[in-house]
């Protein structure tokens, strides 16, 4: 038995290692967190703005049913339409048409460049993230800015 | 710290590393970290849907549509009969939840400070137009002209 050994009475020094390495954990937990799930918003009126009032003006309205998309529009005073069938039944976001859509709408801005309205009308029991994806597309496609003021048509469901 | 001899000569060793300056460095990330995890985050059981735009949700007032159940900032304003869901509601029930909704989306948009607040809508995906259309038209009654539908934002879709 050792005799005479003195007794230390420095407080203990505190071990921060094992704090850090949590702390480190924990940040990269959070940075992959906050990455993921980033927010943002689409603006939209809940009603229809006045469009088509007169002929020179544009009337963009994109219905989306459960066939897909019916693209109505005046050019000129002249009334179009064009139908974009989904390839598949439409059951999900991926089985709807949005390239061919996403094409439309640029060469629609490409001949009304000053025109910036729009009308999304859902005219069946479709679910929302179709409409936000529908709207997303009709906002912007790529770095083009396509009709940014967006209405959401209520009321004209079936 | 403790020094020691070595070949007669006094050797001082190497200074600790200081950690207490990481630590309060770290300590600053997480903080940091842990407050833009509370503006972002949304409840476990809502699946926002995706898109591409970058605008940081911004609003006066909140609307949250999930598959079950209606909060209007955070306090639940309807809900649905758990055994038959949406389509079980009867119509008694409809209009006066909607009722109750309206008035209480009234409230809200008097006390705003602005004079278009703007009402952020966090819909779940999986929520079909026919539960949304009413409530959309309902925030419209009560005076909300500037929506706000809130998305996850992804690079492309």
């Amino acid at each position: 038995m050792r005799r005479g050994t003195r007794i230390s009475t420095a407080p203990p020094e505190l071990n921060l290692v094992p704090l850090l390495d949590m702390v480190s954990l924990l940040v990269q937990v959070l940075l992959l967190h906050v990455h993921f799930g980033s927010l943002a918003d689409i603006p939209a009126t809940p009603v229809g703005p006045p469009v088509g009032e007169t002929s020179a003006a544009l009337a963009l309205a994109v219905d989306v049913g459960d066939r897909g998309y019916v693209v109505r529009w005046n050019d000129g005073g002249e009334g179009r339409s064009e139908v974009l069938p989904c390839t598949s039944p439409c059951t999900d976001t991926e089985d709807y048409p949005t390239k061919d859509l996403a094409s439309l709408l640029g060469s629609i801005k490409d001949g009304h460049p000053a025109e910036s309205q729009a009308v999304v009308r859902p005219i069946s029991d479709v679910r929302f993230d179709v409409i936000a994806r529908t709207m997303d597309l009709m906002r912007a496609t790529g770095a083009q800015q396509l009709f940014p003021d967006i209405a959401i048509g209520t009321g004209s469901q079936k | 710290m403790r020094s020691w001899r070595k070949g007669g000569r006094r050797v001082e060793p190497q200074s600790d590393l200081m950690l207490a300056a990481m630590v309060d460095m770290m300590v600053n990330v997480l903080l940091f970290l842990l407050t833009l995890y509370g503006a972002a985050g949304v409840e476990g059981d809502l699946q926002l849907p995706e898109g591409t735009s970058k605008t940081d949700p911004a609003s006066e007032v909140e609307l949250t549509i999930y598959q079950d159940s209606v909060d209007v900032d955070g306090s639940p304003v309807l809900g649905v009969q758990s055994s038959g869901g949406w389509a079980s509601l009867s119509e008694d029930g409809l209009t006066r939840g909607l009722d109750a909704l309206e008035a209480t989306l009234r409230e809200r948009h008097d006390r705003a400070s602005t004079e278009t607040p703007r009402l952020a809508v966090q819909i779940d995906r999986r929520v079909p137009w026919s539960v949304v259309e009413p409530l959309i038209r309902t925030a419209g009654d009560a005076g909300f002209v500037d929506l706000r539908f809130v998305v996850t934002s992804v690079a492309e879709h």
